[in-house]
């Protein structure tokens, strides 16, 4: 059992003097064991013992733990947008990996296009669930690829979501890319927050139509 | 790192503290930044204001992602001044961003040195 040394100590140094029983009780109940070793005047060492399950996934798998931090994250998320394919539309180097890093973390794969043309190009070989589009780019910009896409999805009936990612960061201008029929739009630099909460709530959203 | 050439707080973040992979984004936004500037001398030499402002919003773009919040900010006002198409004052504003990448030079150095790689 734990006990304050004097009576005393609270008024001078506050606390109740439960936090250690407290310890002990949990580290009890994780069927642990908790003591302490000291000397009066010296100081004082605080000893626990917990016993853990392993996960035997770890043991199969050692490099999931690092990833199973930021999957945690992802662990809320419905099915449909753990795994996503994003399509990137970028044409800055230095934008392209900072955004291509974030986008991974999240569990999604990602393809890159340099250029507006080059996402028309990527969408009719292959599907994607999202792009995240640059408007300022060289051979088509983002605007124009976008209103290509919406055009051609007249015909299709289907509908994929396109966020704007600018560095515009204008008023008026989440208004403008909106107008011309793109979906979302976050501001660069990336937020990864905000950037996550875009995708998740536009991809989700679309699922339910 | 007592420079204010990047905001490390706020680029470590952005590469959730991968600083590795910071240190790589750093090699990769001076090398890319060179070329541009070459590009945005070529426009202000040529007077092509829209290409300076291309230019300077794309510097923009890839300044802040690296958190160069000087960089960033005086890009932003030579795109501004771009879109009112005048000239004066862009050469004295390229003559800022210069002194600033330096400072962005000089930073990556020493976090190259400070985490030993």
């Amino acid at each position: 059992m734990f006990t304050e040394a004097h009576n005393t100590t609270a008024r001078r140094y506050g606390g109740t003097g439960l936090g250690l029983a407290i310890c002990k009780k949990i580290v009890e109940m994780m069927r642990g064991a908790i003591w302490v070793e000291s000397t009066e005047g010296k100081g004082s060492m605080f000893y626990f013992t917990i016993i853990f399950g392993v996960d035997p996934d770890l043991i199969r798998h050692p490099a999931h733990g690092q990833a199973r931090g930021q999957a945690a994250a992802q662990d809320n998320l419905p099915d449909e947008v753990r795994h996503l394919r994003v399509l990137l539309a970028e044409d800055n180097v230095v934008n392209q990996r900072v955004a291509v890093k974030t986008l991974e973390k999240f569990g999604w794969s990602v393809h890159v296009a340099g250029d507006g043309q080059e996402v028309l190009d990527i969408l009719n070989k292959q599907a994607f669930d999202v792009i995240l589009m640059d408007d300022q780019m060289p051979v088509l910009t983002g605007v124009e690829a976008t209103q290509v896409i919406r055009r051609e999805e007249k015909q299709t009936g289907q509908h994929i979501p396109i966020i704007a990612m600018t560095a515009n960061a204008m008023s008026g201008d989440r208004e403008k890319y909106l107008a011309i029929g793109m979906d979302g739009y976050v501001s660069k630099p990336i937020d990864r927050q905000v950037l996550h909460q875009e995708i998740v709530h536009l991809v989700t959203q679309r699922l339910k139509q | 790192m007592s420079d204010d050439a990047i905001d490390l707080p706020e680029a470590l973040e952005r590469v959730q503290d991968d600083k590795g992979f910071l240190v790589e984004l750093l090699d990769v936004f001076q090398e890319d930044f060179l070329k541009k500037r070459a590009v945005l001398a070529e426009a202000l030499t040529t007077r092509d204001i829209m290409k300076v402002r291309e230019v300077a919003h794309s510097m923009k773009g890839s300044s802040g992602n690296i958190s160069a919040k000087r960089i960033y900010a005086t890009c932003l006002e030579l795109e501004k001044l771009a879109k009112t198409n005048s000239t004066d004052g862009m050469q004295d504003l390229a003559g800022n961003i210069d002194v600033q990448f330096a400072d962005v030079q000089a930073f990556a150095v020493q976090l190259k040195k400070e985490l030993g790689v």
